[in-house]
């Protein structure tokens, strides 16, 4: 199975036999690895192939469950919002409509993306098909399997790696693209100013694919960025859809041993071979100091959670999904909260509330804001000397089931909550299987680098890691 | 330290009724991660606090009109704390907690 790229050439039947057979794959994914929430019928979803027109024909986009799509239950994994169908598209849902790719599904993932393993689903845990006895990393679970088990292309999102994590636990590419270049109308918020919306694919050719088409401008998200930076990403993509490549002169990629030094022993061993195969490609590679990124998941969880308990407020039950009824109001809304909202929800909701009530405002979360600043003028510091910076995706293999729900589980996320705090887009890049299992390195841009960052992917496609093999 | 007595305070205030001993080892252990920033406040105490990563202004959209913006400050007619907007009190609309006394 190859990239694909542009497909609008395509006669219809062989649009419609590939679409059957990835339609195939997204039902297996579904049944043995619980990567769904929502599946259409499979004759609904080929109708819609046959008939379809544009530069994305031919493409089935699995959709995590935070992203709306009209017409499909919009759960957020969560109870509280079951029964929720969205009367309305997300933009990047309406752009892919509109050029032709057609919603397959709702991807399962963690409950409102709080989470790193993808088991805090309501719907049950998502299982990584490359062992499943243990995760696939979380949030965005369900869409990275998917696209590990065949599909070519997925839509999640990435608040502190929900998208980057599990590309690395599934052995797939994972792109959080810079923040404001990818519209946020549509896409449930839990943490608005950390959160964008990502996208799983196998090749790199691909991604620079979808990503071309998705960052049309949408003046729906007051925060999506607007001005010639935008056209200048998308004529690099252009350049690398069209086999032109792009051109980077004396790249220079900074990581950092100490950091390394953090993680298991097999992920540190391979991320040495990945530091060894970038020289021997020509590329040169700096030992730098990254302290700035101790402090960064304390100051990554406050921000969170302290926007999700702000963002969450809205599930009373009065105007979405589950409502309990009680004799008062008060009753009715704490009823409804309590059984609709699962312990990490709850978890966040308490200490979000807690960080940011008085008293203890200047000392958590405020303080967290300043921290941020400092996060982002280190890592924009470095970012100016090097062209990037590698970090491991996770500092350990994919876990068993049960090992990392709950505080345990955010040790996960050390080195994906960086380009979070400061809007920088970041790639993970499969690295091959250590003991069978994925493991992947992380790639971190300067703001607007998006192109340059699948460009390296490409570089490394084949160098690294096969983005043929799948498992099984 | 957190404690239960806070714990039942911060879910009355989140409206979630539950047991609140169940939530306390974990919330403890999120609170220990919180704490890990004691160690740098005097790192960046001097810092601005970084509320959205592009931390500027929205840029008046392209399909609206110039004359269809509002410059916030002054509508308030003044204050800007921390990022946070005071706004003036909405005409018409009483308090009727502090009326009732």
């Amino acid at each position: 199975m190859a990239a694909r790229g542009p497909l609008a050439s395509m006669d219809v039947d062989k649009r419609i036999s590939m679409a059957r057979y990835e339609y195939s794959r997204c039902r297996e994914a579904h049944e043995k690895f619980n990567a769904f929430i929502t599946i259409r019928d499979m004759e609904e979803v080929l109708d819609e192939v046959s008939s379809s027109e544009g530069p994305l024909s031919g493409f089935l986009f699995p959709v995590k469950d935070n992203i709306a799509v009209a017409g499909l239950p919009n759960t957020c994994a969560s109870a509280i919002l079951d029964g929720y169908v969205p009367p309305y598209d997300a933009h990047v849902v309406e752009v892919i409509k509109k050029l032709g790719g057609v919603v397959v599904g709702k991807t399962n993932m963690d409950e409102f993306a709080m989470g790193s393993s993808g088991e805090t689903s309501h719907y049950g845990p998502t299982l990584n098909p490359w062992d499943r006895e243990r995760v696939p990393g979380g949030s965005s679970s369900g869409s990275a399997v998917v696209v590990a088990w065949g599909s070519h292309v997925a839509l999640g999102s990435d608040t502190g790696g929900s998208v980057r994590l599990p590309a690395a636990y599934t052995h797939v590419l994972g792109l959080k693209p810079t923040y404001g270049t990818l519209s946020r109308y549509g896409l449930v918020s839990y943490a608005d100013s950390l959160e964008q919306i990502g996208l799983f694919t196998r090749y790199s050719l691909d991604m620079a694919y979808i990503l071309y088409y998705l960052m049309e401008y949408d003046a729906r998200d007051m925060t999506m960025y607007y001005g010639s930076r935008r056209d200048e990403v998308r004529n690099q993509l252009q350049r690398i859809i069209d086999g032109e490549g792009l051109e980077l002169d004396d790249v220079s990629i900074a990581y950092s041993s100490q950091l390394i030094g953090l993680c298991d022993t097999p992920v540190s061993n391979m991320v040495y071979k990945v530091l060894d195969r970038l020289e021997s490609l020509g590329f040169k590679t700096v030992d730098i100091d990254m302290g700035f990124v101790y402090p960064c998941l304390s100051i990554y969880y406050i921000i969170a959670m302290v926007e999700a308990s702000s963002n969450l407020a809205r599930y009373s039950g009065e105007n979405y999904g589950m409502r309990i009824d009680a004799g008062s109001y008060w009753d009715a809304v704490t009823y409804t909260r309590s059984r609709g909202f699962g312990d990490e929800v709850k978890r966040r909701i308490i200490m979000g509330t807690y960080a940011s009530s008085k008293g203890y405002e200047g000392r958590y979360y405020i303080r967290a804001l300043k921290g941020r600043r400092w996060v982002k003028e280190n890592l924009n510091r470095i970012l100016r000397e090097h062209r990037f910076i590698l970090l491991p995706a996770s500092p350990r293999l994919p876990p068993r089931l049960g090992e990392a729900v709950g505080p345990k589980g955010y040790v996960l996320d050390i080195f994906t909550v960086i380009p979070n705090l400061a809007g920088n887009p970041a790639i993970t890049i499969p690295a091959g299987l250590v003991d069978g299992l994925p493991t992947g390195v992380q790639l971190i841009g300067r703001f607007y680098s998006d192109a340059e960052l699948i460009w390296m992917s490409s570089i490394l496609e084949g160098a690294i890691y096969d983005p043929g093999l799948l498992p099984g | 330290m957190v404690e239960v007595e806070d714990v039942i305070k911060m879910m009355s205030i989140a409206m979630i009724g539950d047991e609140p001993s169940k939530y306390l080892d974990d919330l403890k252990a999120i609170l220990r991660l919180f704490d890990e920033l004691d160690k740098y406040k005097d790192v960046f105490e001097n810092y601005k606090p970084l509320y959205h990563p592009l931390e500027s202004r929205g840029l008046p959209r392209p399909d609206k009109p110039i004359d269809s913006y509002v410059d916030l400050r002054e509508v308030c007619g003044s204050s800007l704390y921390e990022g946070y907007v005071s706004l003036p009190p909405i005409k018409g609309v009483r308090r009727l907690g502090r009326e009732r006394g």
